[in-house]
């Protein structure tokens, strides 16, 4: 199921989910907005560029500016006559000449006149202060992405470096199709990435250490950073049924069946064809009696054990299965996936349903459209011994890799690229005019993504940050560090309680305006499910799967699936569960577990 | 479209199958004489061993362990390893049956459709409703399985319409369509044909217009009714191209319509669903198992190709269809 899980973290998280929603906060970028090539003072704090400059091959410029006057990237960026301060920012020195990483785009975006993924202000700003370039091999997105990936490999000519996660990077490394970058990775990467990226004891490194070594640079996925979901509840239905806030599972039941007598929405809680998963799924309910399927979590006897065979899932089967005997799920629900169930909330077919943070978008949209409609969160369930429990994240994440055989200025450039851009995540208050690319993720280039309507912002046609950003390897997570997207909410936050007149222009940036509103309560969604991480079940396999394990992956899961859809529809008796848990130890489950305590041995010893 | 000797639209290759049991003439006369053919043949033939006989090549990574980082060229060689594990694995017997059932079931039930179909249209007079009736069933054959799909599972839904046409006519709880493992095969196959028929039966109505209107004629003046006209003339008229294509049909019985399947499968109807291309997509494709995908795709292929000349063999024999 991890499998599963990252890849669909990778499929949606960053391009479908933020942009869809519009979101700019957890959509980062790699590309970062520096409006510089004024003369550059080195900050003060923890300057990521000053590390590699002592490692940095004897061919290079010592913290040479590039020419201001005949820079393109000077002149986009002097766009910004609003801004009304001056930022320091980090030193940089240029590699020259410059190096060129062959990299797969994702493809798919309208760009401004004569721009492309290699001639826009981003690639500018990079070529101009890190003296880095890309060169476009080809575009594709997901499943396609994945197999022309394949197809490079298999070809003996991948791209210079890339993500992969899962059995996919078991097998690189066991290949040895990667690049071990231990060494350039230890005297290059910065220790505030170091530190930041939690080198190397994080969990997220599991994927990326094998004895000792590392072949690749780890993603850092935040507590909560996708897929933790909350409670979105109709508060105006609550109100009519003159309920107060449900507490326990029981009381959940009573107020959707109260919802649905009273005729105040069709259904009552939205679901679909994945029971446990990353929207519009049921996980709080399975939490509430201490499971989540499709994990694996640490047993009395101290193995590892898989949660979805435990006797307590059968429990809450039991009781989804009378939700929708009783009308409470949509009857169709088992198909639909995550995207489709959508429009039961937008039509208002259904007053319940368990989202992540980034779900108060659509959430903001209807309550603008409607004033009547009001939602508010509802704490997560408790089971009859008191326990509440959310699907969590986790760290595990996928991994940049590099190509065998790559030129090790390259990787060096990389990470010297990493660590100008870590610095301007950690200390981006300091450099907020471009940390506004990072952290309002859809527009920062003022007069060119945006413009000043009155006290409000309009954005351009120009394509968002996302077009340089999420594919070229260097995508948010990467760049970034697990507690970023807390820390700058937090800081946001704050700055809607200040003075209008203690606020620059780059800060009102993100609070003045409808969206800057509506971005503040996904925020306030955000720090909520931060603060209830301890319900939080984390998934306690964190190594990626062998490849013994892959190989039963996908019929374990379509079993999985397909018993626990069928006794909810009631197409099987719920005694069919015990039949499962027979059939799936037999037809792989034995392996799987196996393998599972195998690694976890290995680690706890 | 290639026709059977007794219908005006004879085909050329019937023709030349016919002429050729007389003397050959040698090879390089044929070159000489025909010279502008052959080279008209040629950017053809190009395109056919680029994209048909060159990628035969990664037949070889079905009895290989195959490692993209490794390629063709370095991955391990296994035998037929991958053969004997995809069939001993525990879906091998339900995946061949659902992708039998559901192609099976498409082909007979969609042949039946089109014919039916084709030969009600032919008895319209009216030149205009016949238009518009064609072209109205023709239209959806031209729309992907995707939109198809998003559209039947609103129609199919338990408040969709079908649903509340059979709930108000026969009472009862809404019928599962889309969930049910024992119905789902049905909504397979009964939704292809719905999509398939009207562009199907152009075929038969493009026979039906060769039949000899005199031979109509003629019956009736001897007093045959429309029955009588239909079962003693029409059907035999176009009996060689239904038996044609019911033969061509023989090479699509493994093929039950990925697409499709993927759009309206579920969970819950896995068991009845789930067919060989769909196993394919997420064992090869989503879970990179290029070997075993690849050792079904052969297996698959060659039942097709045994198939195939079994169809040919038997065209040739009923339909006098022949290409070499």
């Amino acid at each position: 199921m991890k499998r599963h899980e990252i890849s669909k973290q990778t499929k949606y998280s960053r391009r479908n989910v933020l942009k869809i929603m519009g979101v700019a906060t957890g959509g980062g970028i790699a590309t970062l907005a520096l409006n510089a090539c004024a003369p550059v003072a080195a900050p003060t704090t923890a300057p990521a560029g000053e590390q590699p400059a002592a490692e940095k091959p004897a061919a290079e410029q010592p913290a040479a500016q590039p020419p201001a006057r005949e820079s393109k990237w000077a002149a986009v960026s002097k766009l910004s006559p609003k801004a009304d301060w001056t930022p320091t920012y980090p030193a940089t020195k240029p590699y020259d000449p410059p190096v060129v990483f062959s990299l797969p785009a994702n493809g798919g975006y309208q760009w401004k006149e004569g721009e492309s993924y290699t001639n826009n202000p981003y690639a500018w700003m990079r070529e101009e202060l890190l003296g880095i370039k890309y060169d476009i091999r080809w575009e594709a997105y997901g499943d396609v992405r994945r197999q022309k990936l394949k197809a490079d490999l298999a070809a003996g000519d991948p791209p210079d470096m890339w993500v992969s996660s899962g059995a996919d990077l078991t097998q690189l490394i066991a290949d040895e199709a990667v690049e071990d970058i231990t060494a350039i990775w230890e005297a290059s990467a910065s220790p505030l990435v170091k530190e930041k990226k939690l080198y190397p004891k994080g969990d997220n490194w599991i994927p990326a250490i094998r004895n000792g070594k590392v072949f690749g640079v780890a993603f850092s996925y935040g507590p909560a950073y996708n897929v933790d979901n909350i409670g979105y509840l109709r508060l105006d239905f609550l109100e009519k049924i003159g309920g107060k806030m449900p507490e326990t599972v029981d009381d959940v039941t009573a107020m959707l069946k109260a919802f649905k007598e009273q005729g105040l929405c069709q259904y009552g809680i939205n679901a679909c064809k994945n029971l446990v998963t990353w929207h519009n799924s049921l996980d709080p309910i399975f939490g509430a009696y201490g499971v989540m399927p499709g994990l694996w979590r640490k047993a009395p006897d101290g193995t590892l054990q898989y949660d979805s065979i435990q006797p307590a899932v059968k429990t809450v089967l039991g009781i989804i299965r009378q939700w929708y005997a009783d009308g409470l799920i949509d009857p169709d629900y088992y198909t639909k996936g995550e995207g489709d169930a959508d429009a039961n909330t937008t039509q208002g077919k259904i007053g319940l349903r368990y989202s992540p943070w980034w779900a108060q978008g659509r959430i903001n949209d209807m309550e603008r459209a409607d004033p009547a409609v009001k939602w508010g969160l509802t704490p997560y369930p408790k089971g009859p011994e008191g326990k509440q429990g959310r699907r969590a994240s986790g760290m595990v994440g996928p991994v940049v890799v590099f190509k065998k055989g790559i030129e090790p200025r390259k990787i060096e450039a990389a990470l010297a690229d990493l660590n100008f851009e870590m610095d301007l995540h950690v200390n981006w208050e300091k450099y907020q005019q471009y940390g506004h690319a990072s952290h309002n993720g859809t527009r920062w280039l003022e007069n060119y993504e945006y413009v000043w309507d009155g006290d409000d912002i309009k954005l351009t046609d120009t394509p968002t940050i996302y077009a340089m950003a999420d594919e070229i390897g260097f995508t948010f997570p990467w760049l970034c560090y697990p507690d970023y997207q807390f820390d700058v909410n937090k800081l946001k936050l704050r700055w809607f309680d200040l003075p209008q007149d203690q606020l620059n222009k780059s800060m009102k940036l993100f609070v003045v305006g409808q969206d800057a509103l509506a971005d503040k309560k996904r925020m306030d969604v955000y720090a909520t499910i931060y603060d209830t991480l301890d319900v939080a079940i984390f998934n306690e396999y964190k190594a990626p799967p062998t490849e013994e394990m892959a190989k039963v992956f996908a019929d374990m899961y379509k079993l999985e699936n397909e018993t626990f859809n069928a006794i909810v529809v009631g197409n099987q008796p719920l005694d069919s569960f015990d039949d499962f848990v027979k059939e799936w130890k037999a037809v792989g489950g034995d392996i799987w577990t196996a393998g599972v305590n195998d690694w976890y041995k290995s680690v706890s010893q | 479209m290639i026709q059977s000797p007794p219908s005006p639209l004879v085909g050329p290759t019937a023709v030349r199958a016919r002429a050729g049991a007389e003397a050959k003439p040698s090879l390089s006369k044929t070159l000489r004489q025909h010279w502008l053919l052959y080279v008209m043949l040629i950017p053809a033939m190009v395109l056919l061993i680029l994209f048909s006989f060159y990628p035969l090549i990664g037949i070889v990574i079905a009895f290989q362990d195959f490692r993209p980082s490794r390629g063709l060229a370095g991955s391990e060689f296994v035998g037929l390893k991958n053969f004997v594990e995809i069939f001993t694995m525990r879906e091998a017997w339900p995946l061949f049956r659902n992708t039998l059932v559901i192609a099976v079931g498409k082909i007979v039930i969609g042949t039946l459709a089109s014919l039916t179909f084709a030969l009600m249209v032919h008895e319209v007079a009216s030149r205009i409703f016949k238009r518009v009736v064609q072209t109205m069933t023709t239209l959806p054959h031209f729309l992907s399985w995707v939109i198809i799909g998003g559209v039947m599972v609103q129609v199919l839904a338990s408040a969709g319409p079908l649903n509340n046409i059979i709930v108000s006519i026969f009472g009862g709880p809404p019928i599962r369509f889309l969930g049910d493992p024992s119905i789902f095969q049905w909504t397979v196959i009964l939704s292809d044909t719905w999509k398939g028929f009207g562009f199907g039966a152009v075929i038969y109505l493009a026979a039906l217009t060769g039949i000899n209107p005199e031979l109509y004629e003629a019956a009736a003046v001897d007093g045959a009714n429309r029955w009588a006209r239909l079962r003693h003339i029409t059907l035999p008229g176009i009996s060689s191209i239904v038996i044609l294509l019911a033969c061509l049909n023989l090479g699509n019985v493994l093929n039950a319509g990925f697409e499709q399947i993927l759009v309206l499968a579920n969970p819950l109807v896995y068991s009845t669903g789930d067919i060989i291309d769909t196993w394919v997509y997420r064992r090869g494709l989503l879970q990179s198992e290029y070997s075993l995908s690849t050792a079904l795709g052969l297996v698959r292929s060659v039942i097709g190709f045994v198939l195939i000349l079994l169809s040919y063999y038997l065209a040739g024999r009923f339909a006098n269809y022949r290409i070499f």
